[in-house]
């Protein structure tokens, strides 16, 4: 079961350079996804295509094993969701800010003073949100979020912004809320060390392209794959010929050897046979 | 239809505490000060004239200024505070992912509209 399935999706601006080519998402239920990619890569018009907020070009979006298109209320009614940067009303307290989500979403009131405490703005008062910090904007942002229980949860870069105390913080809550009630979570990053200490599962983006997606056990596993030791030396070919001897494959470069990484030991053997034939 | 109600009622806190209410009481007044400070310049008025329903004509003159000049500019700067309120704070995205149809989301941002210009006619 996918909380989100997105399949051959495509999008360009325009007539421009097409910022989307074929990205297949799949979020399983339960999981921390995190959605990595450099700035430009295209992860928040991905995200806005799978919350219909710009139109679809191409390809099909599910969100809870439904049709994004056909159960669009339905589908909203159970995802929270934070896109970019912060929105809320500058005029308004941080609870007003609330009471206009709470109305629509129609939740209890008490819901309010929990979210905020959730995001430690429990004592914010009658100040206005315009008089906030970058941090508690973006904490109110999560607070919104969160306000009607969603059991999905979209979050685009939520620690932007914050202290690294804050960063910690909602860590622990995306886990909490992911482990005690099982609340689905994509978030997507620039950072892959914040995603790395949450994220179950992985997807990562570059110019527009789906690179990689799966567990973060596969995703080490790829990294390790791809490790590579590399000999810098100025007699490449007495090297080439002594790994050819032992039946190494390796890739010869000017003034370097390079060899798959396997283990520790291996490598330390290696040199010490390159070593000792000097 | 309880859903567009609350959405009315999310859209009327929006107001709050922005210049919508101050234009309505200004807008509101505009006319009848401009009228009074007019009298007081000029000492010209119809006052002294009996037998004449001076306030049916005041209002008839007031409601004329009114609707020809005041009401459409109001209801201008009404609507684009309306929709300004959403521009400046990037919340279109926040409100776009409500689970609402479009069309509940602007018909109650439309009726909000229509309650200011009732609230600048009770001025």
């Amino acid at each position: 079961m996918f909380s989100i399935e997105a399949s051959n999706l495509a999008y360009r601006f325009g007539n421009g350079q097409p910022v989307l080519n074929n990205v297949t998402l799949q979020v399983p239920q339960g999981a921390v996804y995190g959605f990595l990619g450099p700035n430009g890569a295209g992860k928040t018009t991905t995200l806005k295509l799978i919350l219909g907020l710009i139109r679809k070009q191409q390809g099909m979006v599910k969100v809870l094993g439904k049709d994004f298109s056909q159960n669009r209320i339905d589908i909203l009614n159970k995802v929270g969701s934070l896109i970019e940067s912060p929105s809320v009303y500058a005029h308004l307290s941080a609870t007003d800010n609330l009471k206009v989500f709470q109305n629509v979403y129609k939740v209890p009131q008490s819901r309010i003073a929990a979210v905020l405490d959730i995001v430690g703005l429990g004592s914010t008062g009658n100040k206005k949100a315009g008089q906030f910090s970058l941090g508690m904007k973006q904490r109110l942002a999560i607070a919104i979020a969160l306000l009607h229980n969603p059991s999905l949860l979209i979050l685009d870069e939520p620690t932007n912004g914050l202290d690294p105390n804050g960063i910690v913080e909602i860590r622990e809550i995306l886990r909490r809320l992911n482990q005690d009630q099982g609340i689905t979570v994509l978030i997507s990053s620039h950072l892959l060390s914040e995603i790395d200490k949450v994220a179950t599962h992985i997807g990562l983006i570059h110019r527009g392209a789906l690179l990689f997606e799966g567990t973060m056990s596969e995703l080490k596993a790829k990294r390790a794959n791809n490790a590579a030791v590399i000999y810098k030396t100025s007699h490449t070919d007495k090297v080439a010929e002594i790994f050819t001897s032992r039946g190494i494959s390796f890739e010869k470069n000017d003034g370097s050897v390079k060899v798959a990484f396997r283990q520790k030991e291996v490598t330390a053997q290696l040199t010490r046979m390159l070593v000792g034939r000097y | 239809m309880s859903r567009f109600l609350s959405s009315i009622q999310s859209e009327w806190l929006k107001t709050k505490n922005s210049a919508a209410s101050w234009l309505c009481v200004i807008g509101g007044f505009l006319i009848p000060l401009l009228y009074c400070i007019n009298f007081f310049r000029t000492g010209k008025s119809i006052n002294k004239e009996f037998n004449t329903p001076i306030w049916q004509i005041y209002l008839r003159e007031l409601w004329m200024n009114m609707s020809f000049f005041l009401l459409p500019i109001g209801v201008m700067l009404a609507a684009s505070l309306i929709a300004q309120v959403e521009f400046r704070n990037n919340s279109w995205k926040q409100l776009n992912v409500t689970p609402q149809k479009y069309s509940t989301i602007y018909g109650a941002k439309l009726f909000v509209l229509l309650l200011m210009v009732l609230k600048f006619f009770l001025f």
